[in-house]
């Protein structure tokens, strides 16, 4: 007999481990048939549901949720730096004064701020696009920390 | 009668267990962890086009998935988290389903479920949308049907059903990541190896012809098909945008649509082949992997009182309830108990493959490191993330090992010290508040 079929022929010894169910006489541990129907019927499911359309506010649930990521990385940008001032979109962002801090994010969020669709813009990744416009400055004729801090990912992708 | 009612309760509860444990604060923080920033809004650009947009690096099966829990649950963190969340716990069903092929009873095959859920790296994976754990769940598929065609090795049909899933399931997984083409090497191989035991002649060749080619068509078939979506609205994607503005190309026939869909594919290779390990301070070479000694740090932010004035159209809520002091951070470092007694088992496991000489434990060890000796050799950047998808094939080795006479008094041991470990980890796997003392407790041996 050939290796790989000694190999293959070979049986489990450990006491509870299972045998090697006879032909017709076992039923199997579990309905294989069943879940590999299962398994078809959920993929084309989930595939169906991605199909059929978009959530009706998706361009608004994009930009609260693009203008909340950068407002995180402005925070983890600053939250380490002495004094905690950076400076952002020609504005100053001063973590001493929280009301005035967020009065400035919020100013300086519109709608054209996250455009994430412009297709004049689809050559940069959904990094570059929420990176670039939430890196905020070292303020001018400051000794400060000038370390700054990017979204935390893999790295960026390729270009075309 | 009372098999049906385990036969329930016991995936019932390992779902319980792991959707408890994952879904609490799932929409934290509400900004993009680690590489969400890519995956999050590709898939919600397949909503709005059909297509993702700007460079992609993986194939869109996972990105897929995520739209679903987007277009389900809106783009918000719970939405595009949504899809990692139910991966994870059909992978840990499948565990134990797999688990079940190799080991009597519910006892184990439930604890290599448990395992699977309890580990941080299973964990952190399937709370966040990116793409290891939808690899995870069509590789520990594809690992359950081969466990199941070796079960039932003396029923052609029910090997050639197992084989049809496995292929399915590798199909599905290429989808996601290239990365399961290293599973399908070992699943085809322990299908051939099936073929050859059976007496030699022209039967036998067939069977062997018809492995491969079911091993290697339909997976490739099933890749495809997942390009329709591309292929029908080329003309929203970035190659071709490009094309047009650049070199004034912008025909949309078919052989244009291939043309460009080959040249996103070169893309995708290139970026496998030169993105180098320099780039980024998570990465991590995979011998180094063994110890877990650099974990990714997938976000972290210091807590500032400030933070609590935020509006919440701008809060991230990542320090919710916690001052100035604490640190937020979701690190994806393994479960020590499940890592360490995982690598031990696979020793054991190495030397009844030696001693035994059975196909089942070679291919269990295959589907344990597979991922591991590739990236080993392999220069680009890998993370130790990476191996999500193996830690259901290590929770196959311990209960192979536990069902062992000499190594049943071990599982409950294992079970108590895993479950402790995962109560002492969790803040750190789920991004909850810490003051810096107690994030240091938690720093791994030789890390950071």
């Amino acid at each position: 007999m050939s290796t790989m079929g000694r190999l293959a022929l070979a049986d489990d010894r450990g006491g509870t481990l299972l045998p090697r169910p006879q032909r017709h006489r076992q039923r199997a541990a579990v309905p294989l048939r069943a879940v590999l129907s299962r398994v078809v019927v959920a993929v084309v499911a989930v595939a169906a549901l991605a199909a059929c359309g978009r959530p009706s506010d998706l361009d608004h649930q994009e930009q609260v949720a693009f203008a909340r990521g950068c407002t995180s990385l402005i925070e983890r940008n600053m939250a380490n730096a002495d004094p905690p001032v950076r400076e952002l979109g020609g504005e100053t962002l001063d973590l001493r004064d929280p009301a005035g801090f967020y009065a400035v994010l919020e100013r300086l969020r519109g709608p054209k701020t996250f455009d994430f669709n412009d297709p004049a813009d689809a050559d940069r990744s959904p990094k570059d696009k929420l990176d670039d416009p939430c890196r905020p400055r070292t303020p001018p004729k400051s000794t400060e920390s000038t370390s700054t801090t990017a979204t935390t990912t893999t790295t960026a992708p390729p270009g075309p | 009668m009372t098999r049906r009612w385990v036969d329930v309760a016991v995936p019932a509860g390992l779902v319980t267990v792991t959707a408890a444990t994952r879904l609490p604060h799932l929409s934290t923080p509400r900004a993009f962890v680690f590489d969400e920033i890519y995956y999050a809004p590709d898939a919600a650009s397949m909503l709005r086009y059909g297509v993702e947009r700007g460079g992609v690096v993986h194939p869109p099966g996972g990105k897929w998935l995520i739209a679903a829990g987007i277009r389900a649950f809106g783009f918000t963190p719970f939405g595009w988290r949504f899809a990692a969340l139910v991966a994870g716990c059909i992978t840990v069903v499948l565990t134990y389903v797999a688990a079940r092929q190799i080991v009597r009873g519910v006892l184990l095959p439930g604890l290599a479920g448990l395992a699977v859920a309890l580990d941080g790296v299973s964990f952190t994976t399937g709370r966040v949308a990116m793409l290891d754990v939808f690899l995870a769940l069509f590789t520990t598929a594809a690992i359950t049907f081969t466990l199941a065609a070796l079960r039932h090795r003396d029923n052609r049909r029910a090997v050639n059903r197992c084989r049809l899933g496995a292929a399915l399931a590798l199909g599905l997984g290429l989808t996601v990541k290239w990365s399961a083409a290293y599973l399908l090497i070992g699943v085809l191989l322990a299908f051939v190896l099936l073929d050859a035991r059976d007496p030699a002649g022209p039967r036998q060749g067939r069977r062997v012809l018809a492995t491969v080619l079911s091993l290697t068509v339909l997976p490739a078939a099933v890749y495809a098909l997942a390009y329709v979506p591309w292929v029908v609205n080329a003309g929203k994607t970035y190659q071709h945008l490009h094309d047009c503005q650049v070199y004034g190309d912008c025909s949309l026939s078919l052989a244009n649509r291939i043309r460009q869909l080959v040249e996103d594919q070169n893309r995708v290779l290139e970026f496998q082949r030169t993105s180098k390990q320099d780039r980024n301070s998570n990465a991590a070479l995979a011998w180094t992997w063994w110890n877990q000694d650099h974990p990714t740090t997938m976000f972290r932010k210091p807590c500032l009182d400030a933070y609590a004035q935020a509006p919440d159209d701008l809060a991230d809520r990542a320090c919710d309830g916690a001052g100035t002091g604490k640190v937020m951070q979701i690190v994806t470092v393994a479960n020590p108990v499940v890592w360490f007694a995982a690598l031990a088992a696979g020793l054991v496991l190495a030397g009844y493959a030696i001693a035994r000489r059975d196909l089942t434990i070679v291919f269990l060890l295959v589907a344990g490191v597979y991922q591991w000796l590739f990236w080993a050799v392999n220069s680009r950047h890998s993370y130790s993330f990476y191996i999500a998808p193996l830690i259901p094939a290590f929770a196959l080795w311990l209960v192979y090992v536990f069902a062992q006479r000499g190594f049943r008094w071990v599982a409950p041991v294992f079970a108590t010290l895993t479950v402790a470990a995962f109560v002492f980890y969790y803040p750190i796997w789920a991004g909850r508040p810490l003051t810096p003392d107690q994030a240091r407790a938690r720093e791994y041996w030789l890390a950071y």
